[in-house]
């Protein structure tokens, strides 16, 4: 680099690259919340002399993993993380961010790391003891129905050994509702049953895990035919946010929907507050996004769906994570009530909420039931 | 601070340059000492009084040492008083901590006791200072009279917290007669472009690789020295892409650091590793504790235990725990060995062979350096000589799969490969172009790697 004019234009490009976006982050409005990342974004801190000399104010400004303002509220944020997750596809690494980028524009989670699925049953095991029968349904991973689209260098997915583990080790008072097999053959006849971009099953998917598990407890499924299917665009659900595969085209959300249940109340229960609605579906949500939480509002501590005009006197109550969402819907047809529980922001007992007319039903995806610790809290 | 950060980059530097630049040139020195005290401030701003502690000492040691010029025992006395001081700040805030817990392993010992915080980069200062002090004792530079040309050089912000350690003699110069030229400003942009590179898209991959493969000891033999590699390449790039930074850091404003590394790992001894390995660290050592100890000059015996107390400072000063003391101490054993005959042998054998010979222990060492527990560390050096536990895992042969790619690139770019080829193509018609387009990239990348480490979705997301 001795030419003048090359030392010079380096400079420059370095200068300008620089400058440009320490003032864009100046001049770009900032937002407060973020719709790809669902959260909040970090706040100035708050100038005062305690603050710096804590080191507290310089902290909050650089952040750590909580998000910091400047990260937060860097300029063209997706663009660099999209490039990012581009940039590691192509050294090698088939999953950026945990996800792998797979086939036919399927975002999948990677394998999960930790097992926590025997001590998971051990606590249904212990639970169903003060029960005639519980029920335990385990949604496989969308990656190992999907596993021919995933790339070829990835880990295996934990379902086989669990699915064994489940059925060696469960009580014999919980009865095991197995997917494995319809779905693998549902997925050969070229049914969607997971979403490309959101790690969630589709409608199809948790109807036909609706339609399996009413075989096997004797219940009468509505018919898909007599369901109306409404379609919505432009689905970019929780794995294409979090891969940072920004180029993936959105996919679409179906409901699935009976007509008929038009007298259908929802309570929303969060410790003392209670909120009623009167339908299943939130439309708001289908504005974002995120559709997914147009079923049943996303997460909650405790739902209630009540069903007046059902000609059963049975009511369920459902132990889950957010799977359940799309298929508590079909399940209404069958019961007066169906309550769902999530033990993540519910730490009530669960057996105060069953009486002898009650069915109890433990439905997981595959990935929370294998890492997540919250069942410790069922009683 | 870091510098490879987003606050350093796209706003302590623009801000820095801003003001730097624009103030004339005989204020410059002040616009540094403030930066860098702020620099130094940002974690842990109480800790910039215990700095300039350091400095006032050391400039008051300075006065005093010309000034009793003519009377060696006062000139010694103010020397040693200095050292003292320096190295006393050292162990209280570095080693206090490690001190007091081995004295509580000794029956009927139980001092309760809290440890400071370790401030920043108070290794590399501390003895920034103190170079400066025991080179005036020693008439190699004049006192510096001005309190705040001193405390330009301690504070300097480039090299603060983690080097190269710059002897004040090298620098004395360039701190009022340093000009700030487009041509270092533009060999300063690839320098720290080149190490921020290093870092983020480097050594920040490699420690991923050595998390997945080696820190959650993932079993079998490759994937344990697929980790080994992987800590190998990691340690390199981190440190000496911090070394290029600063390096660059310091030709934007003028100033030249000597290199600190010079590609150690095709090194062909252990020897020739050391010399090769965090050079200002090395030649401190040599400078102020080997030569003054008697160096080679009082016969075998004093050389070996020379080498010893160096070779056991050099591994304690990396870090306050005993894997590092025996880090050092194994370097002390190897060097030892090549002096008396191995580097012989060494020069005899094909150059292939003595190169694998200097790999293999250097990489042993860096599995010292990393384990602070001994358990952890021999179970780690077991699993590298043993078949029982397989080649690798599944779990173990994808993390190898996946990082295989950069980690070629890893090795290649541990050879003096590119710099050839910068020196061949610079006056090529082509190569400034290659060199834009370089930069370009290597900015979008790193930005985006460090904007990626704060996404954070929240998938469980409550409405």
């Amino acid at each position: 680099m001795n030419s003048k004019k090359a030392q010079i234009s380096l400079v420059a490009i370095f200068l300008a690259f620089t400058f440009i976006l320490t003032g864009a982050f100046f001049i770009i409005p900032k937002k407060d919340y973020s719709s790809q990342e669902k959260r909040y974004l970090a706040k100035f801190p708050e100038i005062s002399l305690e603050n710096f000399l804590s080191g507290k104010f310089t902290s909050s400004l650089e952040g750590g993993e909580n998000g910091g303002y400047i990260p937060d509220h860097f300029p063209f944020r997706s663009f660099f993380v999209g490039l990012n997750s581009y940039a590691n596809l192509v050294i090698g690494s088939t999953a950026s961010n945990g996800y792998y980028y797979a086939d036919e524009g399927y975002i999948i989670t990677k394998p999960p790391k930790y097992d926590s699925a025997a001590q998971n049953l051990r606590l249904i095991n212990d639970f169903a003891a003060s029960f005639d029968e519980v029920n335990l349904m385990v949604v496989p991973s969308p990656g190992y129905i999907l596993e021919d689209k995933l790339p070829l260098n990835r880990t295996d997915y934990p379902d086989k050994e669990v699915y064994s583990t489940l059925s060696r080790e469960k009580a014999d008072n919980v009865n095991l509702i197995n997917l494995e097999n319809a779905f693998k053959s549902e997925n050969e006849k070229g049914t969607q049953l997971y979403y490309r971009t959101d790690h969630h099953w589709t409608s199809a998917g948790a109807y036909l895990g609706y339609t399996e598990l009413c075989g096997d407890m004797g219940l009468s499924p509505v018919k898909a035919d007599s369901l109306t299917v409404s379609k919505y665009e432009n689905f970019y659900g929780t794995t294409y946010s979090s891969s940072g595969y920004f180029l993936t085209a959105p996919d679409t959300l179906e409901i699935w929907e009976n007509e008929e249940l038009n007298r259908v109340k929802v309570n929303i229960i969060e410790g003392k507050e209670k909120k009623t609605f009167d339908s299943m579906y939130f439309p708001a949500h289908l504005e974002e996004d995120d559709m997914y939480p147009v079923f049943l509002d996303g997460n909650h501590a405790l739902t209630e769906i009540e069903n007046p005009a059902s000609e059963s006197d049975r009511s369920l109550v459902i132990v889950k994570d957010s799977y359940a969402h799309c298929m508590a819907p079909f399940l209404v047809n069958n019961y007066q009530k169906v309550v769902m529980v999530d033990l993540r922001y519910y730490k009530d007992s669960v057996s105060k909420l069953c009486d002898e007319n009650t069915d109890i039903l433990f439905l997981y995806g595959m990935n929370n039931f294998t890492t997540d610790k919250n069942l410790a809290f069922l009683q | 601070m870091v510098f490879s950060s987003l606050t350093f980059w796209f706003f302590y530097l623009p801000a820095v340059l801003l003001c730097y630049f624009v103030v004339p040139r005989k204020f410059r020195n002040w616009v540094l000492f403030f930066v860098s005290l702020a620099f130094y401030g940002w974690g842990e701003p109480i800790y910039i009084v215990l700095m300039l502690v350091t400095i006032l000492i050391n400039y008051l040691a300075g006065l005093l040492i010309a000034k009793f010029r003519e009377n060696p025992g006062m000139k010694c006395l103010w020397l040693v008083l200095s050292v003292v001081l320096n190295l006393g700040f050292l162990v209280f805030f570095k080693y206090s901590g490690m001190i007091v817990d081995t004295l509580n392993l000794l029956p009927r010992v139980n001092i309760v006791f809290d440890a400071p915080s370790l401030p920043i980069g108070i290794s590399f200062y501390t003895f920034q200072a103190m170079s400066y002090t025991i080179d005036v004792y020693r008439e190699d530079t004049p006192e510096q009279k001005n309190p705040m040309l001193l405390s330009t050089y301690v504070t300097l912000f480039p090299q603060l917290i983690a080097g190269p350690i710059v002897r004040y003699r090298d620098v004395a110069d360039q701190l009022t007669g340093r000009r700030e030229t487009v041509e270092k400003f533009s060999k300063g942009v690839i320098l720290f472009l080149v190490g921020l590179s290093k870092k983020i898209l480097l050594a920040n991959q490699f420690a991923a690789m050595w998390q997945n493969l080696g820190a959650e000891n993932t079993e079998g033999i490759l994937a344990r020295w697929g980790g080994l590699v992987a800590l190998t390449l990691q340690i390199y790039f981190d440190f000496s892409g911090y070394s290029d930074m600063a390096r660059g850091l310091g030709k934007m404003l003028g100033f030249e650091f000597m290199e600190n590394f010079n590609y150690p790992y095709i090194s062909k001894s252990i020897t020739d590793f050391w010399r090769r390995w965090h050079i200002s660290l090395s030649t401190w050592f040599r400078d102020y504790l080997y030569i003054p100890l008697g160096g080679n000059r009082r016969g075998m015996g004093r050389q070996i235990l020379n080498l010893f107390i160096v070779w056991a400072a050099t591994g304690i000063w990396h870090g306050a725990a005993y894997n590092f003391l025996l880090w050092g101490l194994y370097f002390f054993v190897l060097l030892v060995l090549e002096k008396f005959f191995l580097l012989k042998v060494l020069k005899k054998i094909p150059g292939v062979f003595s190169h694998i010979y200097a790999l293999f222990f250097i990489m042993i060492g860096w599995a010292i350096f990393n384990f602070e527990n001994m358990g952890e560390l021999f179970s780690y050096l077991g699993g590298l000589f043993s078949f029982s536990e397989g080649l690798f895992t599944q779990e173990g042969l994808s993390v190898l799969l996946s990082y295989l790619p950069i980690t070629l690139v890893g090795m290649v770019l541990s050879t003096p490969i590119l710099r050839k080829f910068y020196y061949k193509w610079q006056d090529k018609k082509f190569f400034p172009f290659v060199i834009c387009v370089f930069a370009v990239a290597v900015m979008l990348l790193c930005t985006a790697s460090l904007v990626n480490d704060s996404y954070n979705p929240f998938i469980y997301f409550r409405f």
